[in-house]
């Protein structure tokens, strides 16, 4: 008979026993050459994007600043797809046949992403903002909900942080952003149902009768691939890492279990 | 090269590459210490 416990069989019996807030399966992101390949594209793609960003020909109405096209719609578009993960997770953890541990830790590493994407949106919309208009920020209806885009998800990862059991924690995450989620729309939209200084949606750009050359059109949906391709990547590291953080910390209980046992038997 | 495009594509590829890095350093330190924590002597205890 074993005499040892490994956190292996921990997490084991954590699925066995259908303890939803046990590790759960690991994903086909945990690691390997799936994740290698997928960081070689990013890296190809995100690279392909600087090139062809800055090369692109200075325009009549913006100058130099327009070749921020290649940069600023692909990390707005990666911060929309990361609460969208987060989302889709959340719902899920809350499905109770497919609810696992691994879509709490899905959703906690797509928001900490979708974080940094969109603080990346307000520096580089406000780095653009003040070459084009003059000023850093303007309460305008895209840039507002970006930032409370931004305040609600800070919110939500301090959330994750609250002390409480893994399953309390995973449901009154998963239904944060649930809740939080509902501004992704809201922004998106934001340039079409409010009058505001920000231009129109990027995307709208392709349709046909628009005058934006093919080049910048080009750049901005070689950036739109780049940092999805980022995005997926990090999420893949991300939620191995979070994996890994699960797993120390029942490690550490453990431990924490045999030495109040040990000092118990003393007693 | 225009300052405000500067800023704009090294901010990005900046704050990307460290937040990159932050997680595989975080990773790699947590696996290195894996074995360590690999096997905890609860039954062993439970004997006594």
């Amino acid at each position: 008979m074993t005499t040892e416990t490994s956190t292996s069989d921990i997490a084991e019996k954590d699925r066995s026993t259908g303890d939803p807030s046990g590790p759960g399966p690991i994903g086909p992101t945990s690691g390997g050459p799936l994740t290698l390949s997928l960081g070689l594209a990013a890296m190809v793609a995100l690279g392909a994007t600087l090139v062809l960003g800055l090369t692109l020909p200075a325009t009549v109405e913006q100058g130099d600043y327009s070749r921020l096209i290649a940069i600023h719609p692909g990390v707005a578009w990666a911060s929309y797809i990361a609460f969208g993960m987060t989302a889709l997770a959340s719902v899920l953890w809350l499905w109770p046949r497919t609810r696992s541990g691994h879509w709490d830790r899905v959703a906690g590493a797509s928001a900490e992403i979708g974080v940094v994407f969109t603080a990346l949106t307000l520096a580089t919309g406000s780095i653009w903002g003040r070459a084009t208009w003059g000023v850093w920020w303007v309460w305008d209806a895209r840039l507002t909900l970006s930032a409370l885009m931004l305040a609600l998800y800070l919110g939500y990862l301090a959330l994750r942080r609250v002390p409480a059991s893994p399953d309390v924690r995973a449901r009154r995450s998963a239904v944060t952003a649930l809740l939080a989620v509902t501004v992704v729309p809201l922004n998106h939209f934001a340039v079409t149902w409010w009058r505001t200084l920000h231009q129109g949606r990027s995307m709208a750009q392709i349709d046909p009768g628009n005058d934006l050359d093919g080049a910048f059109i080009g750049a901005m949906l070689l950036g739109l691939l780049a940092m999805t391709l980022v995005y997926a990547w990090l999420l893949a590291q991300r939620v191995r890492v979070a994996r890994l953080e699960d797993e120390a910390e029942e490690a550490t209980l453990a431990q924490a279990i045999v030495e109040r046992r040990r000092e118990a038997a003393v007693v | 090269m225009d300052p405000y495009v500067a800023a704009g594509y090294g901010v990005t590829v900046v704050t990307l590459g460290a937040y990159a890095l932050r997680i595989l350093r975080r990773g790699r330190t947590l696996a290195r210490s894996a074995p360590e924590r690999a096997t905890v002597p609860l039954a062993r205890e439970e004997r006594r």
